[in-house]
């Protein structure tokens, strides 16, 4: 623990109607693996992966929130400080699409205007069951300015992609001065030096404003 | 010591308290003539008394604990091999000692902050939540919601049913249980508009079929731990969450003022107690600890209500407190307070920090805090 081994860690949500898959999704991301009947998640759960943008080593932390709409109530008071938050519908099923609008006004609400929203089309492994079209959502996206790939948590199609390209777009946004490090719940935190030695008498500074 | 801890939520005076404890221990008294009378409903028998001892550790070899939970899936985040070594070494003397004397307590004193022995769990658990009278006073209530609200049910609870218990595999012959499952919560739904379905009953729902049974016996013990009129616990699970949030609220003001350095780290981290156990009050702890564990603090929960899960969130702390002070980093931190539920093995010493080592903890502060913290109820 003499320093880190990562240059930022980037904050992330992930939202959207209860069995769309976002848990499933972050199971896949994390662990490269498909959890069949994943459990609910009640409140928020977490996981973490350290990827790779322009050379620079980036922990992601990500929050999974519980879809139900009451749930909410619980989630909402993380989404503050969050650097991407995923958006999750299911292509099989309309309803969680037709939901996103309601998704998108409290991810706008809730974050920072800087925050990376990418959405996200689950389950096009199950193609004879969609009810979605490829095209009606990449216009949904385009007219909400947000990254759109339809993906698969089962097969793992593009579930590496999504993430990946969120923290691309906020790396772009920290290098060209949009996103700023220094604002209170950014959602990013840099580790520039060494971890201090542990001291819980001491804040650390490389902590402040963390958006973890 | 019975009379300190019988007062349930919705009796702050004493008065109340103490027509509560009356009121349970006449239920007390009529259970265990009950249950000695019932020749139709073995509840316990001579060699059904010795099940803690016999059947502990028996089914291991069939990859499945006591309760039918597989012990086996590799996906389970459990330490298998440490709860059945708990389970057939130190845990078996404790049962020992419990069942000898459980019978002829159980009539006196009902202490069941001890923990209730297995096969009495099913006749107990209806008696001490109101499940038995509620369910003498609307004989017809279940079957009647089934006859009224056939399978139009929520079809989001179809799909929903492979997913409850995240520790677990489903226990039970999975099919009939789910349908047992899905018609104990379309009944509730149906009885209990105003909360309908939420995430988190399907397990509250499973476990009670797993100890009752019968799932009307679920049902009626379902109306008294969630229901409208239930005293157990406010109600966590209405769409505005209001008293979840209030009780998520005192939660960690009672963390804050027993252990402040902790209460730091929470700020430090930039997380919340809430975060981790909106869980733990949401499914009363079913999922978050091991089964045994879950029972134990199940047979204090329905009788003492909400205060449980106060005592037990503060133990789990308590527990890990020292740890929880090395932690490095929010990570760390954070798992480390997520993973003491899953840790805990050992119930009885959970317990006993729970309701002895925490020491006294007034109801009356438990309510001043909610009064203090409470949530609006808009959403």
């Amino acid at each position: 623990m003499a320093s880190y081994n990562y240059s930022y860690i980037f904050k992330y949500i992930i939202i959207g109607d209860m069995g769309v898959g976002k848990s499933c999704l972050l199971h896949q991301f994390t662990e490269k693996k498909f959890l069949p009947d994943c459990p609910h998640t009640i409140g928020v759960e977490f996981g973490t992966r350290i990827i790779e943008v322009n050379g620079q080593k980036i922990k992601l932390q990500i929050w999974d929130t519980a879809g139900q709409e009451r749930f909410r109530a619980v989630t909402r008071s993380y989404y503050r400080g969050a650097a991407g938050a995923l958006m999750v519908y299911d292509v099989t099923r309309r309803s969680t699409y037709n939901h996103l609008s309601s998704w998108l006004t409290d991810a706008r609400n809730l974050t920072n205007p800087n925050t990376t929203i990418f959405l996200i089309g689950n389950k096009s492994d199950l193609e004879s069951q969609r009810d979605v079209t490829y095209e009606e959502a990449k216009k949904f996206a385009d007219d909400n300015g947000l990254t759109f790939l339809e993906a698969s948590a089962k097969t793992g199609a593009n579930v590496e992609e999504s993430f990946i390209e969120t923290a691309k777009t906020i790396f772009q946004n920290i290098q060209n001065g949009s996103l700023d490090l220094n604002a209170a719940e950014s959602g990013v935190q840099q580790k520039t030096q060494p971890a201090p030695a542990v001291d819980l008498g001491d804040k650390p500074a490389a902590n402040s404003g963390c958006g973890c | 010591m019975f009379g300190r801890r019988a007062t349930k939520d919705s009796g702050a005076g004493t008065e109340q308290a103490d027509e509560n404890i009356a009121a349970s221990k006449a239920k007390a008294n009529a259970a265990a003539r009950r249950a000695r009378a019932d020749a139709g409903k073995p509840v316990f028998t001579a060699t059904a008394s010795m099940d803690d001892e016999t059947e502990l550790g028996e089914r291991s070899h069939k990859h499945q604990d006591r309760y039918g939970f597989r012990t086996d899936d590799p996906s389970s985040p459990l330490k298998w091999d440490a709860i059945q070594e708990y389970l057939s070494h130190q845990y078996a003397a404790i049962l020992m000692h419990r069942s000898s004397r459980w019978m002829h307590i159980y009539v006196r004193d009902l202490p069941v902050l001890k923990g209730v022995p297995s096969d009495w769990r099913a006749p107990v658990w209806l008696d001490i939540c109101g499940a038995t009278v509620f369910r003498q006073q609307n004989p017809n209530l279940y079957a009647q919601l089934l006859v009224d609200s056939p399978a139009k049910a929520n079809p989001i609870l179809t799909a929903l049913f492979p997913r409850t218990f995240t520790l677990n595999r489903p226990p039970m012959d999975p099919m009939p249980s789910i349908q047992k499952l899905r018609r104990v919560l379309v009944a509730y739904a149906a009885y209990d508009p105003e909360i309908g379905y939420c995430q988190g009953l399907n397990f509250i729902a499973a476990m009670l079929l797993l100890v009752l049974r019968d799932e009307s016996d679920a049902f009626y013990a379902l109306t008294q731990i969630i229901g409208k009129d239930a005293h157990l616990a406010p109600r966590y699970h209405v769409p505005s969450m209001a008293p979840l949030l209030t009780d998520l609220a005192v939660a960690e003001e009672l963390v804050r003022l027993r252990y402040p350095e902790i209460h730091d780290l929470f700020v430090r981290n930039g997380v919340t107690l809430s975060l981790i156990a909106t869980k733990w009050f949401i499914c009363m702890f079913i999922d978050s600890t091991p089964p045994e564990t879950t029972m134990r603090i199940w047979d204090s929960f329905l009788y003492e209500g909400s205060k449980v899960l106060f005592r037990v969130t503060l133990a789990l702390i308590q527990i890990h407190h020292q740890e929880l002070l090395r932690a490095k980093d929010m990570a760390s931190f954070f798992n480390g307070v997520k993973n003491s539920s899953l840790a805990a093995v050992d119930c009885h010493h959970l317990m006993d920090v729970a309701f002895n080592k925490l020491g006294t903890f007034r109801r009356s502060l438990i309510n001043a805090l909610r009064e203090e913290l409470a949530a609006p109820s808009t959403h």
